[in-house]
């Protein structure tokens, strides 16, 4: 059974039990405003023209240009120089931030791309500062096109270099074959003068034909480094036409709202915490008194309780309460004596009733 | 008398029956008369507790009553309230008959007609030690106790003063009165070891009041 005591003692101290679960939450509330989150989006349109890059990997026929394209962005996002570089574009950190910096800066915001179908991805960022959100998707944006384009230059670079070293070779080859060549025609004029010896003589026609395919072979590798060429020289368009921006980033004029549960869940810990202090000072206030209150104080003591007289209020209601009825009180300091001797003033009439236990009322 | 006072008259008086009836003073055929306490001190740990008006409504409430013949005395000598409740400033009481300067007829304040009679603390500045070890004392309570049906004795503070357990023993029973709040129960079981050799009868708590809503009350089935 809940004694009488702790009752009375939560009863008693009701308004200073019910200071802190009103303010702790209310504290909490105006203190704790959950973070308010701005969030810009751009959806952009990829091509399978672009998978093709180093940078993507290997395309495969069972995955959507999107579902490539995205995850080609977020991995990239999850990088520390692709994060310092957007953040830097983004003007939210310095070129010379260090790592820690880079880290700090990156935990405030969040960027990602996710796909919206087979050739359709959404940019997305989210910061407290709506212009900041959008500024970041055009960051990263902006940013995964350049490394888009020095991939491609330095995979053109490279084959580029093969190539040419290839053909240095292979003009070398020829030139060789050229030679031996004119130094046949030079011993044997005849063949290089009438068709007919031309047409039968193996030697020459074999010297010629090894000339003619090491031109075919030059022939090639010129194309192929000029192709390359092309290909280094036109990666920013080929970026702009398999990456294009359908609907810009925009600064967004509303917050992203945030849930119930996420707005509740702070002042719900402080009703909770200013439960516990109003909780464990009932206690302490139960447990600190040891004064006698009712007779159920003074069972261990093992000694009758006679009667119990109430506090007799010389006011009523409001009269009868902090600060009025302290007052009336220490102005009516003899108030229980003159009750108590009323008693012997008792009227004729009640006198005589008063046997009966219905005295007192007039 | 204004309607507060007739109001607190009124809970006093119900709250002093109950006394009656928890302490065996009503009118009993079945009881002894004998065995019946006659003299009945009241004490309490310290000033205020209510000793004084606790003694006042019992005294007044067994006279009313019952009609019995009571005799308040005043035997708390350093503060004479029982005298300054009934204006009885500058009269002769209980020690003027110790020092045998009046008579205890001369004592005797009629408050109620003949049923309910005061003596004061007196005048006379004795040593309250030695008016409680008197004789003259020990005779003139008896005398007292001879021409009542009951005695209410106002006694002192037991934890201020020591004469409040000596004087509990002419007495044939105590009552310890507990100011709700305020006396602990280590104040209440010092005031009961003091007054080992007499006949504590109970304990009246004062004061009370219940912050408890009346529907919490009978929810929790809570004893008063
Ligand atoms: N039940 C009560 N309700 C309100 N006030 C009381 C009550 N009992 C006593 N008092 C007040 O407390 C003070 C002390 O009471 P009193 O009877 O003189 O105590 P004591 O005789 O123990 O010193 C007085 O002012 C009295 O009016
Ligand atoms: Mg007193």
């Amino acid at each position: 059974m809940i004694p009488r005591k702790i009752i009375e003692a939560f009863f008693r101290r009701l308004w200073l039990i019910a200071v802190p679960v009103v303010l702790v939450p209310l504290a909490v509330f105006l203190l704790v405003r959950p973070e308010t989150e701005y969030q810009s989006t751009a959806t952009v349109w990829v091509d399978r023209s672009l998978g093709g890059a180093a940078l993507i990997g290997e395309v495969s026929q069972w995955t959507t240009p999107a579902e490539h394209q995205s995850t080609a962005v977020n991995e990239m996002l999850s990088t520390d120089r692709f994060r310092k570089a957007v953040l830097t574009r983004a003007e939210l950190v310095d070129g010379d931030a260090s790592r820690t910096e880079v880290a700090r800066v990156w935990r405030l915001v969040s960027v990602g791309a996710a796909e919206r179908g087979s050739n359709l991805i959404a940019v997305t960022a989210r910061s407290p500062d709506p212009d900041v959100s959008a500024t970041l998707v055009d960051a990263t944006i902006v940013e995964f096109g350049e490394r888009f384009s020095t991939e491609v230059t330095r995979t053109a670079t490279a084959e580029i270099e093969h190539y040419e070293e290839q053909l240095v070779l292979a003009e070398e080859e020829l030139q060789e074959r050229e030679g031996a060549l004119r130094e046949y025609i030079r011993a044997n004029p005849e063949v290089a003068s009438g068709d007919a010896v031309g047409a039968t003589d193996l030697n020459y026609r074999t010297l010629v034909n090894q000339v003619e395919q090491q031109l075919s072979l030059v022939n090639e590798l010129n194309e192929s480094v000029q192709s390359a060429e092309r290909q280094m020289a036109s990666a920013p368009q080929a970026f702009s036409s398999g990456f294009i921006v359908q609907d810009p980033p925009e600064a967004p004029n509303n917050p992203v709202p945030t849930s119930i549960v996420e707005r509740s869940g702070m002042p719900l810990a402080g009703l909770a915490l200013g439960m516990a202090i109003s909780m464990t000072y009932l206690y302490l206030s139960y447990r600190t008194d040891h004064t006698v209150r009712s007779a159920e104080d003074l069972g261990s003591l093992g000694l009758p309780v006679l009667g119990t007289v109430p506090e007799l209020q010389p006011g009523r209601g409001l009269a009868a309460r902090f600060p009025l009825g302290t007052l009336l009180r220490w102005r009516r300091r003899d108030f229980a004596w003159s009750a108590a001797s009323a008693i012997t003033e008792a009227p004729p009439e009640r006198q005589k009733g008063g046997r009966d236990g219905r005295n007192g009322h007039g | 008398m204004d309607n507060a006072v007739v109001r607190a008259r009124s809970d006093l008086q119900e709250a002093v029956r109950e006394i009656h009836i928890m302490a065996g003073l009503g009118p009993d055929e079945r009881a002894n008369e004998h065995e019946r306490p006659v003299v009945i001190g009241i004490t309490s740990p310290t000033y205020g507790d209510g000793k004084t008006t606790v003694a006042i409504a019992l005294a007044a409430s067994l006279s009313s009553d019952l009609g019995a013949q009571v005799t308040l005395v005043d035997a708390d000598l350093q503060t004479h309230s029982i005298g300054e409740a009934f204006g009885l400033h500058g009269r002769g009481g209980l020690t003027d008959i110790v020092a045998g300067t009046i008579s205890l007829a001369d004592a005797r304040y009629p408050v109620q007609g003949p049923n309910l009679t005061v003596i004061g603390a007196g005048t006379a500045t004795l040593e309250a030690a030695r008016v409680a070890y008197s004789t003259a004392l020990r005779q003139t309570m008896s005398t007292i106790r001879s021409e009542s049906q009951f005695v209410i004795v106002d006694l002192p503070a037991t934890n201020h003063s020591m004469t409040a357990p000596i004087l509990a023993q002419r007495c044939d029973g105590v009552v310890i009165v507990a100011r709700s709040g305020h006396s602990t129960i280590g104040n209440i079981e010092r005031v009961a070891g003091l007054l080992r050799d007499t006949n504590v009868m109970g304990v009246v708590i004062n004061r009370a009041r219940s912050h408890i809503p009346a529907f919490v009350e009978r929810a929790l089935n809570l004893r008063r």
